[in-house]
């Protein structure tokens, strides 16, 4: 079945005469390759034409003139037209299909043997303004000796064909990342590349505010203070001058006059009457909208209301843009906006702010798929709904944080609260606090994991709840009682001076909780094991600490990760070939990793000491460059003293060992063993590498024990 | 006698003569899976690296927020 292919089909406002020796065309280039067998004209006729019609096909030379030997050609006869210069549109047959390559340019051109004025068939082409880019309208008054390109002109046509067995095609959609740093807006253009937005203004964000966003209905919504914006990546624009008497409502079809185009209404800038407006709607036909041309609808919800009807000031221009978040028409009929947000999100197809400085205790929930209506005086099931996290007759307390977990449940973290909102508002929602004891840190110290079990930072820790019916608990508690003293380098974590950070890492099946100062990037971290429920402290360097996470689920595999907002404005992510990491400009920088096994008593009787006498590590990789991934050289330190906690204090100074060396890798070498005595009542060993280009792994580490005498 | 590798992480909350052998009382970067041949037997952590050549904003800011976004083609 043939389809369309090249194709210029609107706009005509003249029409040429075909006649012996004036001969009118266009030339064209494909973007396909395929194979041409017909075109589609619009012709008419002045009066009577005495002869035939050919329409021939040649290759263009590079001033878009025929050149070379015809291609083919298809025949027009006086029946086939009905009478009039409006002209028609009409298939000509090709004799034989022809095989058009992609770039390349192709001209056609009507041709007659006989006839004048009203004695002719007419072609239709645009004389004026026309947009066709890619060709022009081509002519000879000469009968072919010589040809005219006139630029600014083109015939109304289309040229239909075949291409190459179609490849079935499974995926519709672009998935892009988002970032924003600094004062800027950056955005994946193409897969693997962030650019800068460059429609942000330099003053449009502000860094030193806190700033939240979130990804709905083919936009990205940004909470940043009193700055509220869009990036819209879906919609088309078109402006007007001139609204006249009715607006567009939300959803209105809107048809252009001239083009055909048809859009449906999103977001307008302006409802009032009269004044200039630019709308924001999704275009659902090829055809674009056109300057100059009158566009026209009906509002209310079903488009069955008042007349709409404007000229646009200018064609129709394509996405992405970025523009002031407000109500609809920043009409207060849709409500009004908080004025100053930091925290957004999504939950059950509502977008959601909270983080009002003005009344911080409130939430917002815009209309259901409509974050440009906040009208929450509209009784219907889907109107937008608005709150606080309080007891009756209370204030409420500050809201930190507002984390979607499913689509019935809807956590809102407080500074010493904690509140789970299920269902939907506007159709019996409940609100109940499910915590007194513990808030939520901050906006990003959450996370999920794929079990659905929530996790955040609390005022002791690491807490962890699951629905239904779970109330958070502290899992740092036990093992890490003064996490929140020790903060980053022994400075307690505060939200003023620290950011905590939160990601599930679904691939290594753990929870990352990253602590990193603000003013310059220093940081302490945990890796909590979902499989062992183990802590695993992490210090990454300055350039490095982690201001933001997100799981990107990419189209491209390569890219499907947790991606890491670093201190230095880099996206990176965990990389198990990686033995450095990889701090920016300041280069690659060694990881340094240790273990403290210990402390070890050297006997069962606490009263006793023992003798230790050797030590012996095998290190991962068996023997050197066999089919096991070699470890590199493993340093050790050994300490003992009279008392378990002695050891942990040597181990932790890591200055003074007993005795210290390198077990060389990968696997057991023969004279491993390293023959030391030492006699005590506790020991510990310290295994580390701390060199550039390193990694390394623990097989097994073994020591010999004698008994020895009472400790005096 | 044989020390295992500490399994259960880092501990700082038993008295010191009862941390327990699959415990550490001090660690950094390390965790339970190598990252040489992904077996649950203890490794240095994996490296960041690069997933973008580009530096959001041209200079060293912090990155403040991340998100995706789905187009319709």
């Amino acid at each position: 079945m043939a389809i369309v292919y090249e194709n210029y089909v609107t706009g005509d406002d003249n029409w040429a005469r075909i006649v012996t020796s004036s001969w009118y065309g266009q030339s064209f280039r494909p973007v396909t390759s395929h194979t041409v067998t017909y075109l589609r004209l619009k012709i008419g006729k002045d009066g009577t034409p005495p002869a035939d019609m050919t329409v021939e096909l040649y290759l263009a030379d590079g001033a878009g003139k025929p050149t070379g030997s015809r291609l083919a050609f298809g025949t027009v006869t006086d029946g086939d037209i009905s009478a009039g210069t409006g002209g028609e549109w009409h298939s000509i047959a090709l004799d034989t299909g022809v095989a058009l390559t992609a770039g390349s340019d192709y001209v056609f051109y009507c041709k007659t043997t006989s006839g004048g004025a009203g004695q002719a068939f007419v072609l239709r082409y645009d004389q004026s303004g026309a947009t066709y880019t890619v060709g022009d309208w081509t002519w000879t008054t000469t009968s072919g000796s010589s040809w005219t390109v006139s630029s600014g002109a083109d015939a109304v046509f289309s040229e239909w064909g075949t291409g190459a067995a179609s490849t079935p095609v499974d995926k519709t959609y672009t998935k892009m990342l988002v970032a924003i740093a600094g004062n800027e807006f950056w955005y994946e253009s193409s897969a693997g590349t962030m650019t800068r937005f460059t429609a942000v203004g330099p003053d449009d964000l502000d860094a030193a505010v806190p700033l939240t966003m979130v990804e709905a209905f083919q936009k990205v919504f940004v909470a940043n203070g009193s700055n509220l914006w869009v990036a819209d990546f879906s919609n088309v624009k078109i402006a007007t001058t001139d609204l006249n008497t009715h607006a567009p409502d939300p959803g209105t079809i809107l048809t252009g006059g001239s083009s055909g185009a048809v859009m449906v209404v999103e977001y307008i800038t302006s409802t009032t009457a009269d004044a200039a407006c630019t709308i924001y709607g999704k275009r659902t036909t090829d055809a674009t909208f056109t300057s100059g041309e009158t566009v026209t609808g009906k509002d209310g919800v079903n488009n069955d209301g008042n007349d709409i009807t404007f000229a646009i000031s200018a064609n129709e221009v394509a996405g992405p843009f970025w523009y002031v978040w407000t109500v609809f028409g920043q009409d207060a009929t849709f409500g009004t906006m908080p004025p100053y947000a930091t925290i957004v999100s999504l939950y059950r197809g509502r977008v959601t702010l909270a983080g009002n400085k003005y009344e911080p205790h409130m939430w917002y929930q815009f209309r259901v798929s409509d974050p440009f209506d906040l009208q929450t005086e509209s009784t219907d099931a889907k109107a937008a709904v608005a709150g606080n996290d309080a007891r009756l007759g209370k204030i409420g307390d500050v809201v930190t944080a507002t984390v979607p977990i499913d689509r019935d449940n809807w956590l809102i973290g407080s500074t010493g609260e904690m509140w789970l909102f299920t269902g939907d508002g506007a159709e019996g929602a409940n609100l109940d606090r499910i915590s007194k004891t513990t808030g939520m840190f901050g906006t990003y110290a959450h996370c999920i994991d794929d079990e659905g079990n929530v996790y955040f930072w609390g005022t002791n820790g690491l807490y962890t709840f699951s629905l239904p019916g779970g109330t958070p608990r502290c899992i740092s508690r036990i093992r890490l009682p003064n996490i929140v003293k020790d903060g980053v380098g022994g400075t307690a974590v505060t939200q003023s001076s620290h950011r905590i950070v939160m990601a599930h890492d679904s691939r290594r099946k753990g929870i990352l909780v990253f602590i990193t100062t603000l003013a310059d990037g220093t940081n302490a971290n945990y890796f909590y094991d979902l499989t062992t429920k183990a802590f695993f402290p992490e210090s990454y360097p300055d350039e490095c600490g982690v201001f933001s996470a997100f799981y990107y689920d990419a189209t491209d595999p390569d890219y499907r990760v947790l991606i890491l907002g670093g201190n230095d404005g880099y996206l990176r992510f965990f990389d198990d070939s990686a033995v450095d990491d990889d701090a920016g400009d300041s280069g690659d920088t060694a990881i340094n990793s240790y273990v403290a096994l210990g402390p070890i008593a050297l006997s069962q009787d606490p009263g006793k000491e023992g003798t230790f006498t050797g030590l012996d590590f095998v290190s991962a990789g068996g023997a050197s460059g066999g089919s096991q991934s070699d470890s590199s050289d493993v340093g050790y330190s050994v300490f003992a003293a009279p008392s378990a906690e002695e050891v942990i204090e040597k181990l932790s100074a890591n200055t003074g060992p007993n005795f210290a060396g390198t077990f060389t890798a990968p696997g057991r070498r023969h004279g491993s063993r390293r023959a030391q005595k030492i006699s005590a009542v506790s020991f510990g060993v310290r295994l580390f590498n701390s060199t550039a280009a390193e990694t390394w792994g623990f097989e097994k580490l073994f020591g010999d024990i004698l008994p020895s005498g009472r400790f005096k | 006698m044989e020390v295992p590798f500490p399994y259960e992480g880092i501990d700082k909350g038993r008295p010191a003569c009862k941390q327990t052998p699959i415990t550490s009382p001090d660690m950094d970067n390390m965790r339970l899976y190598d990252t040489l041949d992904n077996r649950a037997r203890g490794g240095q952590r994996p490296g960041q690296d690069k997933k973008f050549a580009q530096q959001i904003s041209g200079s060293a800011n912090p990155i403040l927020a991340i998100c995706s976004v789905v187009v319709m083609d």
